[in-house]
């Protein structure tokens, strides 16, 4: 059944990369993987043996870190936040124009991207590319991110864990993209790789 | 001119209601005024050709990361880690 003589040997690393990946910090990954060791020792008695060991510790995992995010001020303010960087976000982006459109700004238009520089030829560096550009997202941007686009949860799950507004939902999706794409693009797109 | 102005959106507004069509979240009125929009306006048609590149690479670094891990944990933390489970357990 369990093995938790084990535990660190067999899952300690891709516990970790779970964590780290979801919170891009190293410290609160190493806490969490612990924390998740340790509540899973006092809930052994629960473990009914429906999934395997590996499985399980990831789901106590993942509630640790809906906790994390919710519990250690990582989302609190989010509203405030939001409003307050909005016209900044805006300006990197777009052009305010007096008529109602707002073109992209020159330096922030989605470029053509080279054919070649798909993702798939060098899986290992664009990945590091990848966490780079997570690491990067704001803090309050990238829980709904990683809920969203690592975990495939939907907009009405992703609220009610995070206890966030539908609107600043999209708002932070909305963001998280344009953030995502312009960091790609620099870093992987257009240049394969160079982390600028 | 004036009456496309009204129905047409905003780059802003265009991407945003992209994300929202990705999760069938957009109302007919709106699918058809984001349409218009990507009708006139290239930059927005790749943003949303791009970031579906991106989640392609987002999936192939779900995979790898499932596979194995990208990370390890120190030695000592690990070390100090059994122990905690150790006495616990």
């Amino acid at each position: 059944m369990l093995n938790p003589k084990n535990w660190v040997s067999n899952y300690g690393d891709y516990l970790f990369s779970i964590a780290l990946m979801k919170t891009s910090n190293t410290e609160v990954a190493e806490d969490l993987v612990q924390d998740t060791f340790l509540s899973a020792i006092k809930a052994a008695d629960s473990f009914k043996g429906e999934s395997a060991e590996k499985t399980w510790l990831v789901r106590i995992l993942n509630n640790k870190i809906i906790d994390y995010y919710r519990k250690k001020d990582v989302l609190k303010g989010t509203s405030d936040y939001l409003d307050s960087t909005e016209n900044n976000f805006d300006e990197h982006f777009f052009e305010a124009n007096s008529h109602s459109e707002a073109y992209w700004k020159k330096e922030a238009m989605p470029d053509h991207w080279k054919a070649e520089a798909d993702s798939s030829l060098n899986q290992a560096e664009f990945n590091k590319v990848l966490e780079f550009c997570m690491q990067k997202l704001p803090s309050k941007l990238l829980p709904v991110f990683v809920l969203k686009y690592m975990d495939d949860e939907d907009a009405d799950k992703i609220c009610k864990e995070l206890d966030i507004s539908s609107s600043n939902y999209w708002v932070i999706i909305h963001r998280a993209k344009l953030l995502m794409r312009a960091c790609l693009e620099k870093n992987w797109f257009l240049n394969e790789g160079k982390l600028a | 001119m004036k009456t496309i102005y009204k129905i047409s959106l905003t780059c802003k507004e265009a991407t945003a209601a992209s994300s929202m069509k990705e999760e069938g979240k957009l109302s007919l009125f709106l699918a058809v005024r984001l349409f218009l929009h990507y009708m006139s306006c290239p930059p927005c048609r790749r943003f949303i050709n791009q970031f579906k590149l991106i989640l392609k690479g987002i999936r192939s670094y779900r995979r790898t990361a499932s596979d194995k891990p990208l990370h390890h944990l120190s030695p000592e933390k690990k070390q100090s880690l059994q122990e905690k489970i150790n006495k616990l357990g």
